[in-house]
């Protein structure tokens, strides 16, 4: 009986194949991409515009290192434009604010000496500790960990870091030095 | 084993025997060549199957350089939508956009295409007008119909876009800017078709 069955149905079936309906059917898209550019703005803020350096009584010692309060976070840098940024800095030389001929010399190398001071900075989430010379020269702020720019890409992006200085080995005291800093955005 | 269960045996084999051949005769009934008259007649069927495709054009517009909170427009036939010649069925054509990226960095920065063709902080609208159309149609993430009838083989359809971008993200100097500066903000108008 099954087999009876089984065959009609296999008869159905083969009988069926010529009559069957081609039911494949196909999508399709069409797709534009369409782009906008987008006007550039440049500027940056600190958020210190000043360091007093201080040791005991209000003064620096000889061959002393100090550090910003805030090692890694002291001065927050801040895209005010849009445009992505790459942060340059450069240091000078301390003058003394009496007479501007006097001046403590900023080493090139993190080495102080007589009437030579070092000047260094160190990016908030950077290897820990670690702290890239300032020069005279203007310079590209780089992260130790990978080499790669500081930048700030968009609008309201900031960026933090903090100050290390080394005082000379010798110098004249009772003098009230001076020295600048820039920080300058560069578009990348 | 008794003589009426080996009969009942044999009958059940003659049984499956016939079944298979009949399933043979009904599988080739409709191959059969007509032998036996002077002519005979073959019936064919087939039902062909719905293929089509679209293509449009140009794949790639720029607006070039937009400024928030203004009106950008291309000419309205600056983009096609061709129903490939070779399609064998009409079709209906839907579109739709989708949200604007930051081409640099997709996840940092991006506009949300509007819904109800309101522009906001990060919010774009976008519209479409079919050459010699009456007015604007607003593109949204959902689909909405391209063309009120149905597109056959061959047909195109022109069209044009206008843009809406987003109120500014900041202003300095008294002008308004995006959180991006000389970026490429990108996105995509899809136009989708089914079988009508």
């Amino acid at each position: 009986m099954k087999i009876k069955v089984i065959t009609i149905l296999l008869a159905i079936i083969l009988a069926g194949i010529p009559y069957l309906p081609v039911f494949a059917e196909d999508g399709s898209n069409g797709q534009t991409t369409i782009t906008m550019n987008t006007e550039s703005v440049m500027g940056i803020s600190l958020t210190q515009i000043e360091w007093q350096v201080e040791g005991e009584g209000a003064e620096v010692s000889l061959n002393t290192t100090y550090k910003t309060d805030l090692p890694a976070s002291w001065c927050t840098i801040t895209n005010e434009g849009n445009a992505n940024v790459t942060m340059f800095i450069k240091g000078d030389d301390a003058k003394w604010v009496s007479d501007p001929s006097k001046k403590w010399t900023l080493g090139s190398t993190g080495d102080n000496g007589k009437n030579v001071y070092a000047l260094w900075y160190h990016i908030k989430g950077d290897t820990a500790d670690s702290y890239t010379v300032v020069t005279k020269d203007l310079a590209s702020m780089k992260w130790v960990r990978d080499g790669e720019p500081l930048n700030l890409a968009k609008h309201d992006d900031t960026q933090q870091f903090g100050l290390k200085l080394l005082t000379p080995t010798q110098f004249i005291g009772g003098r009230t030095m001076e020295a600048n800093i820039i920080l300058s955005a560069v578009a990348a | 084993m008794k003589w009426f269960e080996v009969n009942l045996m044999k009958r059940e084999m003659k049984l499956g025997i016939m079944g298979i051949l009949l399933a043979g005769i009904l599988a080739l009934i409709p191959c059969l060549p007509a032998t036996a008259q002077d002519s005979g007649t073959i019936t064919i069927n087939m039902t062909g199957a719905n293929e089509f495709s679209i293509s449009l054009t140009p794949a790639n517009w720029s607006f070039g350089t937009v400024t928030p909170n203004t009106v950008n427009t291309t000419d309205l036939t600056q983009f096609n939508l061709t129903v490939d010649s070779t399609s064998t069925c009409a079709i209906n054509t839907y579109i739709t956009g989708e949200d604007a990226v930051w081409a640099d960095d997709p996840g940092a920065y991006n506009w949300t295409l509007s819904s109800n063709e309101q522009n906001d902080i990060k919010v774009y609208v976008l519209w479409f007008k079919p050459d010699g159309g009456e007015s604007y149609i607003p593109i949204t993430k959902g689909q909405t119909s391209f063309y009120s009838g149905t597109l056959g083989p061959g047909d195109s359809k022109q069209f044009g876009l206008k843009l809406l971008t987003p109120q500014p993200d900041f202003t300095k100097g008294g002008t308004g800017y995006f959180s991006v500066g000389s970026a490429i903000v990108q996105t995509h108008v899809t136009i989708s078709a089914v079988a009508a």
